[in-house]
């Protein structure tokens, strides 16, 4: 199959990302929280095709993101941002392929996409008397964080040589 | 031989017979003095296997449990009348609403369920939802087959509640855990560990008197507000059937 067409193909397979959220596996969690699926879909997209689309597949992604998971706070900040840092890893940057790197860029990518769910949770919407540090969203930010980091390096990999990567 | 056996018999009964006889005696009249525990105690053992058996208890506590739901829904009935004739708000038995949880995310940073029930079948917006131990969370949005619940646990829902018992009013504010927060507006609530928090009968937003969670824990001291947290009796992981309840 040509290159364009497995790109295609990969940037339809991000429209089923929220009925990932909506099946919500239990095997694949820890303590009932989910991995970051979209940060899971973005990060081969980004490294691939660079900052430009990175940038448009984080806005496409938070946005059907938002959409199921809309609670007044929003994901399509980080989503971008990530998408244009990992673009401009990608490009400018040696070619990433071991899994240590993919675990530890998703790794940071879904750390600082929660920070900033917490941040809109705790700032925005929380009573400001209940307490600005919030243990329980903290808890919620690093277990997903580590989900997400254990079950990308197989996943991006797997995207990364079945979609973007020519065989050797 | 058989004198003297009856020789021997005889000496026996010479010289132990008082004190067999005393012993006796003595026996029974503790027996009497315990109004014959004794007696009572060896009976119930012999009788054990003889006693009803679990067919016959069951059948009393379902008369029992039939006579309560009787009287449940008499004191409903009648507190749905009180309700009606003060012009208050009161839960519509006839609209409840039976849906299948299609979707859950109850425990990241998303506090919602999904349920197979849309605007088709009546259930809007601000709608309650319930579950087996009380409510679980509110409509948020609709489709014309599905709708999305807000759960209690989610950051930003708050919905006015109060302590059964003592009738003290607060907030109950989601946090993310299975622990919500409630806030008094009382700067003494008189609240106790084990106390029943259902929704407010003055609140215009919810129906009343659903079964929310019980204080686990209460900080009275807290400034401006003392506040409590709660554990609640509905837990979402667990639930795969819901109602939507309205009321009117």
């Amino acid at each position: 199959m040509k290159r364009q067409a497995k790109k295609y193909i990969y940037l339809g397979l991000g429209g089923i990302v929220p009925f990932l959220y909506f099946i919500s596996p239990n095997w694949i969690s820890i303590y009932g929280i989910q991995p970051n699926w979209g940060i899971i879909w973005l990060l081969p997209w980004a490294i691939e095709e660079g900052p430009i689309l990175g940038m448009l597949g984080g806005l496409c992604c938070s946005l059907l993101l938002d959409s199921v998971l809309a609670q007044s706070v929003t994901q399509i900040p980080s989503f971008v941002l990530l998408g244009y840092w990992w673009g401009r890893i990608g490009f400018k940057g040696p070619l990433i392929e071991n899994s240590f790197s993919l675990g530890l860029l998703v790794f940071i990518g879904s750390f600082f996409n929660g920070l900033i769910i917490w941040l809109q949770q705790t700032l925005l919407l929380q009573n400001e008397r209940i307490y600005l540090f919030n243990i329980s969203i903290f808890q919620i930010l690093i277990t997903e964080t580590i989900v997400t980091a254990i079950l990308a390096p197989m996943i991006c990999s797997c995207a990364l040589l079945s979609f973007f990567r020519k065989k050797n | 031989m058989s004198l003297l056996r009856r020789d021997e018999t005889f000496r026996w009964w010479y010289k132990k017979g008082f004190w067999f006889w005393t012993l006796v005696v003595i026996s029974l009249i503790i027996l009497r003095i315990s109004k014959g525990a004794l007696l009572i105690d060896i009976y119930s053992f012999l009788s054990r296997p003889f006693w009803p058996g679990h067919a016959q208890k069951e059948w009393i506590l379902n008369g029992i449990n039939l006579e309560q739901q009787i009287k449940l829904d008499v004191l409903e009935k009648d507190n749905q009348r009180l309700r009606e004739l003060l012009s208050l708000q009161s839960i519509d038995n006839n609209k409840r609403i039976s849906a299948v949880v299609i979707s859950r995310n109850s425990n990241g940073f998303w506090q919602q369920l999904d349920i197979n029930k849309g605007s088709l079948h009546g259930v809007k917006v601000g709608h309650a939802v319930i579950g087996p131990g009380g409510l679980l969370g509110l409509i948020t949005r609709t489709t014309m087959t599905t709708s999305r619940v807000r759960l209690l646990t989610a950051p930003g829902s708050k919905i006015g509640v109060w302590v059964e018992r003592t009738k003290v009013h607060g907030v109950l504010v989601g946090n993310s855990n299975n622990r919500p927060q409630i806030t008094f507006f009382d700067k003494s609530p008189d609240v106790e560990l084990g106390d029943v928090i259902t929704t407010s009968p003055a609140s215009t937003l919810m129906p009343p008197n659903l079964t929310v969670g019980v204080i686990q824990k209460v900080h009275k001291d807290n400034l401006p507000e003392p506040y409590a947290f709660v554990q609640l009796l509905a837990t979402p992981e667990a639930i795969d059937w819901v109602q939507v309840v309205s009321w009117k």
